[in-house]
């Protein structure tokens, strides 16, 4: 009897190389690159300014011809919507690395406060010099999130997978929040109108060149996991069964963590403090595919950012002429889906 | 069961040497002199400083045509009285919720509460045009479904005797989080109108005067009292609910009624000052140091400490970056956020707990 | 192959010692069974087996190579282990998690062959999981989930094989089933070593009692030679009497039987 070759698995010929695939994963990664390929024209054309489709179609064949319309689109829209479609996938793929590192389902940047750390640190550094190079803000960031892991891992010592290290992570997020509003408050009015939208994550600073940044990041960062992807199955098992299936789980699990950062860091640098998205994607790819490392990381980052890119645009264009922050938009979904995700998993 | 954390437990036990009766009212008489000398020190302090003679002066001997006593009675004194009012009320709501719970995290601001009044009173402005004299009513009624939200919630959760104070934190802060979002989510929706809301939104005393004060009062005075009244009720509580049950106290009405109280004490100190986070969480562990929780004294010790914390807050928000001035929900929030950490800490080294 | 523990010693970072100078040797072929008190240092061998912990002194060796010196994959692929206090996660299928045990046979651009696939499947079926394959682990019965987890080591399909209490949770039927197989996997060649605390269930099925007491090995041996009111005594501080025949016998405590 084959329970797996019945119905279930496509398999690809070769034995050497060989990369089976559940027919469910497989309708369930077309179905997502369709809409999350539609959700990216039909951002384009969506916004205050009207714009019209064969506007879109010169832009994306890169037949600029800067008249107004194809301006707004190039220069306004197409750097948000790479940029919340790259920070989507990176801020998923952060929480589904950090979901695996710890054993928790709740795990997540901005849970554990990291993106709040991050974020504070770039603040700091706006503050304190009014020009800021990218470079600089993407380390800025890089060292909040580790001071961040740093306090919450020292406070949680060993018990990673629990409710307690959430409940840490929420207050050293709220200090660090706390430490930023002062910063804000004593700050310039025009600084502050920009920072407050940082601190809540916002896609409207970024440009061309920024967001292009955002979208070859994501790339080198899904490679990467790609190549690691085989050990993360083992790695669910705990540090020690994952030695016994063959790991070398010490060196995979810092690995991961490594992965985690290095995909989180450049966006909190560019968006700003925006967290739960790896929370939402991860939860609902785990219940549409089940548990399989590999997919279930790519599925993540496709629904995250599809996710991202509808918040982004949901926000300039739902309420206009007001704009709404996508990061906004964001904690509060994520904060539903927190209290929701609770009552599901308190029983450890 | 009784759910002690010895902050540092040397200095409670060196405390606790002396006589208790010697300890209370030695506090009492530590902290009224602190309470002066802060007092004193927050008139002086500022973009005009005064000597201390002429606020006595001021005071006790006012002179329409000195400048300096006008600054003192108008200005600085009503900002310092409207700090201790809301302190001592948001310690005695802390005070009432740990005694409740008797969990040493909760407070108005850990369970959500105020949170949720700030969002009430968001909606109000924004789609009933509420003034600000009526805004204590949503901001109550905002409190109120925060805290059962947050109650409610926690009864969802395990309910092991020992994770239990963790959950509710828990379901707090995601309570908290939750109309904090909302509350951004509006105020995007018209930044405008919200202009002037944002330093209140953090938790400003400056703005505050004795016309607010004033609304307030009654209904305040109103709260102090019932939770006061209730003070016995809840130290028959405290040994559990069963055994207080069949001493005869009638312990969902105590609840309730305690509950109303806390909300409506914090949700009065939002509608004039903003969200102040996290006083009400610290005033009941120094209180602790100086008298047990059973019985009332407990009350008015929190009340006299809230008041010193929070005008001492102030104080440093504004010294601490002289001449630029920081906001005192701020500075609160950062030391209070701090201190809760290393309760967190604590309360889990003590107690081995998951 | 054989596994051999020479003179091997090992420490919390206090000064309390878990084991002291144990040496053991363990042969192809034969079903060894350890038993002692509670926190006595059954799970932490294993645990210094499977290279989780770090040995203070000794040698832990595989047809004489030291354990140090292997790869954790090439480790994988000599000795599998059966543990309970294995977290599963919640969302992972019967299927998937059984497939896992052959990760340590997967080159780096190769998942899953069809050879791997249908080890995974005779794993199942003969743990009786075939109709739970798509199941979702936390969807499991504890029994099942015990099942679920001997599948996955059977799919690992190492020369040494150890086995964790592998009865917890499980109903009588089950366990002798698992038992039976451990039986089975012995006299194909391998080494099998369990720790048990049944000890009516240690004399059926072990050729070689280990007794395991204050640091040290108390005794082994055969069943009957390791098993005695004696023993019971000095180790369980239980009285007891033995009843029964010579073949199968049982130690009951002695206030029971007046």
């Amino acid at each position: 009897m084959n329970i797996f070759d019945d119905q279930n698995m496509i398999i690809s010929p070769s034995e050497g190389i060989s990369l089976p695939l559940y027919k469910r994963t497989l309708w369930v990664l077309c179905a997502l690159v369709i809409l999350l390929s539609l959700s990216f024209v039909y951002s384009l054309k969506l916004g205050s300014v009207s714009v019209s489709w064969a506007d879109v179609y010169a832009v994306m064949g890169f037949d600029v011809e800067l008249n107004d319309a194809t301006s707004t689109i190039y220069e306004l829209r197409l750097p948000r919507i790479m940029g919340a479609i790259a920070a989507g996938a990176l801020m998923a793929l952060s929480g589904y690395l950090l979901q695996t590192a710890a054993r928790n389902a709740l795990a997540d940047p901005g849970v554990l406060g990291l993106s709040d750390g991050a974020a504070l640190s770039v603040i700091v550094l706006y503050v304190v010099f009014s020009q800021v190079s990218l470079t600089a803000s993407i380390l800025a960031s890089f060292f909040g999130v580790f001071v961040t892991a740093l306090l919450v891992l020292w406070f949680v010592h060993k018990n990673l997978s629990g409710t307690f290290i959430v409940l840490v992570g929420i207050a050293v997020g709220a200090v660090v929040s706390a430490f930023s509003d002062i910063l804000l408050s004593s700050v310039t009015i025009e600084d502050m109108a920009f920072l407050m939208a940082f601190l809540s994550g916002s896609f409207l600073s970024l440009d061309l060149t920024s967001a292009s940044f955002l979208s070859i990041w994501m790339t080198v960062i899904i490679a990467v996991f790609l190549l690691l992807s085989r050990y993360i199955n083992p790695l669910n098992f705990g540090y020690q069964h994952a030695m016994s299936l063959g790991v070398d789980a010490k060196k995979y699990y810092i690995f991961i963590i490594i992965l985690a950062v290095f995909a989180m860091a450049p966006v909190i640098a560019l968006v700003g403090s925006i967290g739960f998205i790896g929370l939402i994607a991860t939860f609902l790819a785990k219940n549409i595919i089940g548990y399989r490392g590999t997919e279930l990381g790519i599925v993540s980052m496709l629904l995250g950012a599809i996710m991202t890119l509808w918040a982004d645009t949901l926000g300039r264009t739902l309420f206009a002429p007001v704009m709404i922050n996508a990061g906004v938009f964001i904690a509060l979904i994520g904060a539903l889906f927190f209290i929701i995700m609770t009552r599901y998993i308190v029983k450890q | 069961m009784f759910q002690r954390i010895s902050l540092p437990s040397s200095l409670s036990r060196s405390l606790s040497s002396v006589l208790p009766n010697y300890r209370f009212l030695g506090g009492v008489f530590l902290l009224t002199v602190m309470l002066l000398l802060v007092a004193l020190t927050h008139i002086s302090i500022g973009a005009r400083p005064i000597v201390w003679a002429d606020i006595f002066q001021a005071i006790f001997a006012f002179d329409n045509q000195q400048f300096v006593h006008h600054i003192v009675i108008k200005q600085r004194l009503p900002r310092l009285v409207v700090a201790m009012a809301c302190g001592a009320m948001l310690g005695l709501a802390g005070f009432s919720a740990q005694k409740m719970f008797q969990n040493p995290l909760v407070s108005s601001s850990t369970l959500g509460v105020s949170s949720g009044a700030v969002f009430f009173s968001l909606c109000a402005i924004y789609f009933f045009n509420v003034s600000e004299n009526d805004i204590f009513i949503p901001a109550f009624i905002g409190a109120s479904v925060a805290g059962v939200f947050t109650l409610s919630m926690t009864e969802m959760m395990n309910r092991s005797s020992i994770s239990k104070n963790l959950h509710i934190v828990l379901a707090g802060s995601l309570v908290s989080m939750l109309f904090s979002s909302l509350s951004s989510f509006l105020m995007q929706l018209d930044p405008l109108r919200f202009a002037n809301v944002q330093d209140w939104l953090l938790g400003d005393i400056s703005p505050a005067d004795f016309t607010d004060l004033s609304r307030i009062y009654p209904l305040a005075l109103l709260a102090i009292g019932v939770l006061l009244s209730q003070g016995r009720s809840l130290d028959v509580m405290i040994m559990g609910e069963k055994q207080a049950r069949s001493a005869g106290v009638n312990v969902t009405r105590t609840r309730n009624i305690t509950l109303l109280c806390i909300f409506l004490l914090a949700s009065l100190v939002v509608s004039i000052v903003g969200p102040i986070g996290f006083i009400g969480l610290v005033v009941p562990h120094i209180s602790k140091l100086f008298v047990s929780e059973v019985g009332n004294k407990g009350a008015w010790l929190s009340m006299l400490i809230g008041g010193l914390l929070l005008s001492f807050s102030d104080l440093l928000a504004r010294i601490v970056i002289a001449p630029k001035v920081l906001i005192v929900g701020g500075v609160s929030a950062s030391i209070g956020s701090i201190f809760f950490l290393c309760l967190l800490y604590f309360m889990v080294r003590d107690k081995h707990m998951s | 192959m054989t596994l051999k523990i020479d003179n091997v010693s090992f420490a919390y970072q206090t000064d309390r010692k878990i084991l002291d100078a144990i040496s053991l040797t363990f042969e192809p072929g034969k079903f060894y069974v350890i038993i002692g008190q509670n926190g006595c240092g059954k799970s932490t061998l294993f645990n210094l087996i499977m290279r989780h912990l770090s040995l203070s002194s000794g040698k832990i060796s595989i047809n004489g190579k030291d354990l140090q010196q292997l790869s954790f994959k090439e480790q994988a692929q000599s000795i599998s282990v059966l543990s309970q206090s294995m977290p599963l996660p919640e969302f992972m299928t019967v299927a998937d998690m059984v497939m896992q045990g052959r990760f340590c046979y997967q080159g780096f651009f190769s998942r899953f062959s069809a050879e791997d696939r249908a080890i995974a499947e005779q794993a199942m079926q003969k743990m009786q999981l075939t109709e739970l394959a798509n199941k979702r682990l936390s969807a499991l019965s504890g029994g099942q989930q015990q099942r679920a987890r001997m599948a996955m080591l059977l799919t690992q399909q190492t020369d040494i094989v150890l086995l964790d209490e592998p009865t917890t949770h499980l109903d009588l039927k089950h366990q002798y089933m698992l038992l039976d197989l451990g039986r089975e996997l012995a006299e194909q060649g391998k080494t099998v070593v369990a720790i048990l605390h049944d000890m009516t269930q240690a004399a059926l099925y072990a050729d070689h009692v280990i007794v395991l007491a204050e640091q040290k090995v108390y005794a082994q041996g055969t069943a009957q030679s390791v098993i005695t009111d004696t023993m019971m005594q000095h180790v369980f501080h239980v009285n007891t009497s033995r009843v029964g025949n010579e073949k199968v016998g049982l130690h009951v405590p002695t206030h029971l039987i007046a």
